[in-house]
């Protein structure tokens, strides 16, 4: 079964938070006759470098400002990023996935970094989310939570087809090899490219663009099929919206090269599925 | 001992244009305005900010102290002329005399006094074009100390500073500064025969590669010295950068609430931009 999906790389407003939502149900209204799922990155409706702004722009899972969005997924799935405020009343990096109007799935940020000095205000999350959809198991990873192996065990296990990675990748470093694409970009995109074939998944890469406070985010959102090649990418810097169709059932877990079911043993006490 | 410091002049170059046009227009604000001294780092800033924002965006001032050479004045006409940006001239000497008079002063006071003078000027000629202040301060100056806190330093938005001085000069081959402004011994010329590396006591060359150790690297200092740097130097870069860690932050605050500006009250700047 084939799935059509867009790629929204966009330039969030740092805390502004309405501008964000109206942006996202734009984006929403233009897509929903072409794509089944639309994925926005890391934080999408807050921006990244909140500092204190963090706890002001913190929605719960029930917040009315999260209504329209909610509506849109009628007929459309969404994944997006905000600061969600928990019922514990710590704040969370979450992804929230919207589909038939309701909220499907809640993924928080596992592994807090040190930049930008986040955790600071952040708690990191506990569990691993494994999406199932009538075309098969959808896994969503947050940031820099990518960088750590550990994390992939239960997407493996459960045989998830589609990897969603969101971020808000900041370029850094120079790489003397590929000229005009900063280092921590051609990391990431090298380490997707990795996974995608030892796992036999697509992976989806979303991130932002612009700035922030002299931060630069250096979008190249794309995708990355069970082969490690580069099927659709978004420009470096600009916004845009790029749309993709994949059939994840093309590849099948038994390709793999390696029985990854003893690492699962090990992991499964941080997993969750339903 | 040498060891080259990574750097994509593409990347930056695209970068850079980029970062002035975003953090500039994103506050409602469509011009910069630019002290030039005929110097490298200000004739790759204000070549940069061309690039951005076009040319008739660009403000560039020539600010000269009757000892300003020749060179560096006939340096910064031939950027602003290249460029095609608007020049003007305001000589500073009558503003910076009428206020020491006929005092003895050393010359690193009126060396500062010519910096924060032009610093007004720029800051008020912002605020006549409704513009921004574009910094032209690079990261070895930034890291070294060498520079006037609240002169050249100050800016509203610098793309230069995360560049090493070397770096700068790459970044300036790859843009199209002319050779001689490039090859020329860099210089805040505040005083006659005054040289950065003259007076920083090192060249670029040797700073850079020993910042980038100690700065991005990380590398103690007992171990660069242990690999053959030599001890002088890197206790001398070390020493700068400790002494002037006042120049790159704000005013220090003491704190009375549980919200202290700086310290528990922190917002980016470019908030709900």
């Amino acid at each position: 079964m084939k799935i059509k999906i867009s790629l929204a790389q966009i330039y969030p407003r740092l805390g502004d938070i309405e501008y964000n939502i109206r942006r996202h149900i734009e984006i929403c209204r233009e897509v929903r006759n072409r794509t089944q799922l639309l994925i926005f990155p890391e934080l999408s409706l807050t921006g990244f470098n909140l500092m204190d702004l963090a706890l002001e722009v913190a929605q719960g899972k029930d917040s009315i400002l999260l209504k329209p969005i909610l509506e849109a997924s009628k007929d459309l799935d969404i994944i997006l990023g905000l600061v969600e405020l928990g019922l514990d009343e710590n704040l969370y990096d979450s992804a929230f996935y919207y589909s038939n109007s309701s909220l499907k799935a809640v993924q928080r940020k596992l592994f807090l970094t040190k930049h930008i000095g986040r955790p600071e205000y952040f708690r990191s999350g506990n569990k691993i989310e494994i999406i199932s959809t009538n075309w098969g198991n959808l896994g969503i990873i947050i940031g820099e939570d990518i960088l750590n192996p550990l994390v992939m065990v239960p997407f493996i296990r459960n045989k998830v087809k589609v990897l969603t990675v969101i971020d808000n990748s900041i370029s850094t470093g120079y790489s003397t090899s590929n000229l005009g694409i900063p280092k921590s970009y051609v990391a990431i995109k090298d380490l997707l490219s990795a996974y995608a074939q030892l796992y036999s998944m697509h992976i989806i890469y979303v991130n932002r663009v612009g700035f922030e406070d002299g931060l630069n985010f250096f979008g190249g959102s794309c995708v990355i099929d069970p082969c490690g090649e580069v099927i659709a990418s978004s420009p470096y810097f600009e916004e845009s919206i790029v749309d993709v169709e994949l059939d994840p059932e093309l590849y099948k877990a038994s390709f793999r090269l390696f029985d990854f079911d003893k690492a699962y043993e090990f992991i499964r006490g941080i997993t969750h599925e339903n | 001992m040498r060891t080259s410091i990574p750097f994509d002049p593409i990347f930056t170059e695209n970068t850079l244009i980029r970062f002035i046009r975003d953090e500039v227009t994103k506050f409602g604000i469509e011009s910069v305005v630019i002290g030039l001294s005929g110097g490298l780092d200000s004739s790759v800033s204000a070549t940069l900010a061309v690039r951005a924002l076009g040319k008739d965006k660009v403000f560039g001032y020539v600010l000269p102290y009757k000892t300003t050479s020749k060179e560096s004045l006939d340096d910064a006409y031939l950027v602003g002329e290249i460029l095609g940006i608007h020049i003007e001239t305001i000589d500073i000497t009558q503003i910076v005399n009428s206020y020491f008079k006929l005092e003895d002063v050393d010359r690193l006071r009126r060396g500062n006094f010519i910096a924060r003078i032009r610093m007004c000027i720029l800051f008020d000629k912002s605020n006549e074009h409704n513009a921004l202040v574009l910094g032209t301060s690079n990261k070895t100056e930034l890291l070294l100390g060498y520079g006037t806190i609240y002169g050249d330093m100050a800016s509203a938005i610098n793309p230069l500073g995360d560049l090493y001085k070397t770096q700068v000069r790459i970044l300036a081959k790859e843009i199209g500064i002319p050779e001689k402004i490039i090859t020329k011994p860099p210089t805040a010329d505040l005083w006659i025969g005054q040289t950065d590396e003259g007076e920083l006591g090192i060249t670029y060359e040797e700073a850079d590669e020993i910042l980038f150790h100690l700065v991005e690297k990380r590398i103690s200092p007992q171990h660069l010295i242990e690999i053959g740097y030599d001890s002088e130097k890197v206790v001398k870069i070390l020493n700068m950068i400790k002494k002037n860690q006042f120049k790159r932050t704000l005013p220090i605050i003491a704190k009375l609430t549980n919200r202290t500006i700086g310290i528990d009250f922190k917002y980016p700047r470019d908030w709900g931009r």
